[in-house]
């Protein structure tokens, strides 16, 4: 009997020893994440004012290089050269959209560290309370907090057992399309 | 001066990366950070001939705000797009019960996404 408390109660001390830094270490590692968020947000802004004012700028070259070729409007060299900067900008606004997207899958990484933090001091202040065993659903709520398809295959993978694998991309035509419904 | 679209996104990088591709083609732009914000300047008389939204914010949700949409009689018929990263068929159904026009799953392409915004703008 002495035996079994004697296990018991270090069960409960090395349970204690792992919440005593666990718990303080998940502020840390969320603080860090939303670090990461605020300083990609600001780069994300920064390149968003840059490329209004390059694109701007261009585009004022291309009307100006076309009415002095000709005495008139653009030329058809220039009307090109503005078409194809316009798609470029396309394709960089659309890959810029990155930030928000990386931003949300953070946010879903540093909400259950945070419930994990909350259920352990929880279960330190009062270990026996019945209630704290129904009280933690962290894997059905991670996986209702997904929105993109990347994240809920990821985390199938992930309960599957998988290593990482690439997540098959369609071509970007293929994609814009899938991307739109009109109701 | 163009037609006015109310963009409504928690996100400020996506708010002006919209705003950005709208004003390029001559649209007036009314931003919001969240539902409830959108909904206060629509009571208070905002009328945009488009509505583009996210789904998930804080506050209240994009679903939430269509709905409150739809109950301005000024706004009944005013088109609204969502813009989100949620590509689920159970949350698009939702949007479309709630009166969304069309859903657009991010990342979107700049050209595509000023095609759908004069298709679903009335003439």
């Amino acid at each position: 009997m002495q035996k079994q408390i004697a296990q018991l109660e270090l069960t409960k001390y090395s349970w204690e020893q792992f919440a005593s830094h666990a718990v303080p270490l998940i502020p840390i590692l969320t603080r860090q994440i939303m670090t990461v968020i605020e300083q990609t947000e600001q780069a994300a802004l920064d390149l968003i004012l840059k490329i209004r004012s390059i694109s701007e700028r261009a585009q004022k070259q291309a009307a100006y290089a076309g009415s002095s070729a000709r005495g008139m409007g653009p030329t058809q060299d220039t009307r090109s050269e503005a078409e194809k900067l316009s798609a470029d900008v396309s394709r960089i606004v659309m890959a810029m959209q990155f930030q928000d997207m990386t931003k949300q899958k953070l946010e879903h990484v540093a909400q259950p560290l945070l419930q994990m933090k909350t259920y352990m001091e929880s279960l330190v202040a009062n270990p026996t309370d019945p209630e704290l065993a129904k009280a933690l659903n962290l894997l059905e709520e991670v996986e209702r907090s997904y929105t993109m398809e990347t994240e809920r295959t990821a985390h199938r993978h992930a309960m599957e057992g998988r290593g990482h694998v690439g997540i098959p991309g369609a071509s970007a035509t293929e994609e814009e399309d899938q991307n739109v419904t009109l109701f | 001066m163009g037609q006015t679209v109310m963009v409504v996104d928690d996100s400020k990088t996506m708010r002006d990366m919209v705003t950005y591709t709208l004003t390029s083609a001559g649209f007036q732009v009314v931003q919001a950070g969240d539902g409830k914000e959108a909904v206060g300047k629509l009571s208070s008389g905002s009328k945009p001939a488009l509505v583009v939204t996210d789904l998930n914010m804080p506050e209240m949700d994009g679903i939430t705000l269509i709905k409150e949409i739809r109950k301005m009689p000024s706004l009944k018929f005013t088109p609204i797009l969502m813009l989100t990263t949620e590509s689920s068929d159970q949350k698009k159904a939702e949007g479309r019960a709630a009166g969304a026009t069309g859903w657009i799953v991010k990342p979107f392409n700049p050209d595509q996404f000023l095609k759908i915004v004069k298709k679903v703008l009335p003439a």
